[in-house]
């Protein structure tokens, strides 16, 4: 879906930002982005609340609500593949070489 | 920091999915739901299970699982069928779990705390399970093959309340097929943050 979305736009991103901390993902406001999500789903508050003063001046309140609105829905749509034991699609292992993670057999 | 304030379409979104967790379901009634929702979040965010319903064996524990490590097999799953959990049920506490998930991911998102569970409503589950669900490489039965949109096809309520959700707080499925949308973030940094939830929750659909 990232793929797709940013070839249509023509934005910019390096995939390996999803997996590396030490990558710039390139879209604005990518890396707390990427910082509240890991809170969020780490409940860690401290990280939380110090993401959130670095996100909402970059993208507004509603950018921030809207951030933890969908790491939200990825934690229900998460819960539900896993828990039916539905493993990773042909396009998503496609995909693997770009985000430079291992991928389950 | 004070909570980030949630406009009114969330608002609306997350009262509308609290009455269906508190409504009679498919194979649960409300005071099971919400019970099942209780274990759910003691696994995930702490505090002390719920004791006063009296749920089947396994439910909880499925509840408490989906919620805390939800990558399981079929051991594990048939050990809570043979004791007598239905197929339908699990998948019923499937959706449960992840809509709860999701409105607590949310409120901790925004520094709030998480909302008090509902109050369930009386009344008898409707028994309405999908016809021609059926073993199709997944776990538990699904309507055709499965995958994201069809994982709790085998109850359609699931579906419909996943959906729902699904719409508040990311995309609806019309939204889904246009990559340019915006929803006060672009559809890149949505994508993003999908991207990265999955990879921490070791999820690679």
């Amino acid at each position: 879906m990232l793929r797709w979305s940013v070839s249509t736009t023509e934005a910019e991103v390096d995939l390996t930002g999803i997996a590396d901390p030490m990558v710039d993902p390139l879209l604005p406001a990518g890396r707390a982005l990427l910082a509240l999500t890991d809170a969020i789903v780490l409940r860690d508050e401290a990280e939380r609340d110090a993401a959130l003063d670095e996100l909402v001046p970059m993208v507004g309140t509603a950018g921030a609500v809207r951030a933890a609105a969908v790491v939200g829905n990825f934690e229900m749509m998460n819960r539900n593949l896993d828990a039916m034991g539905i493993g990773p699609s042909t396009a998503s292992a496609a995909i693997a070489p770009d985000l430079g993670v291992p991928w389950p057999q | 920091m004070p909570p980030l304030p949630l406009g009114h379409d969330y608002i609306e979104g997350l009262n509308a999915e609290w009455r269906t967790l508190a409504a009679p379901g498919t194979s649960w009634t409300g005071a099971e739901r919400v019970a099942l929702a209780g274990h759910a979040r003691a696994a995930r965010e702490g505090g002390r299970a719920p004791d006063d319903a009296a749920l089947p064996a396994g439910a909880a524990e499925a509840a408490a699982r989906i919620a805390a490590a939800p990558h399981v097999d079929a051991t594990w799953l048939g050990g809570l069928l043979d004791a007598g959990l239905s197929p339908e049920a699990y998948v019923e506490i499937i959706g449960i779990v992840g809509r709860v998930s999701a409105v607590d991911s949310l409120m901790f998102g925004v520094g709030a705390q998480p909302q008090p569970l509902p109050v369930p409503i009386d009344g008898e589950p409707s028994r309405a399970t999908a016809e021609g669900a059926s073993m199709n490489g997944a776990l538990a039965p699904t309507v055709g093959p499965p995958g994201a949109p069809s994982a709790l096809s085998a109850v359609p309520a699931e579906v419909d309340a996943m959906f729902a959700l699904h719409g508040v707080l990311y995309l609806s499925l019309e939204e889904m097929a246009d990559p340019t949308i915006e929803k006060t973030l672009t559809r890149a940094q949505m994508e993003l943050i999908a991207a990265r939830t999955s990879l921490l929750n070791d999820c690679f659909y």
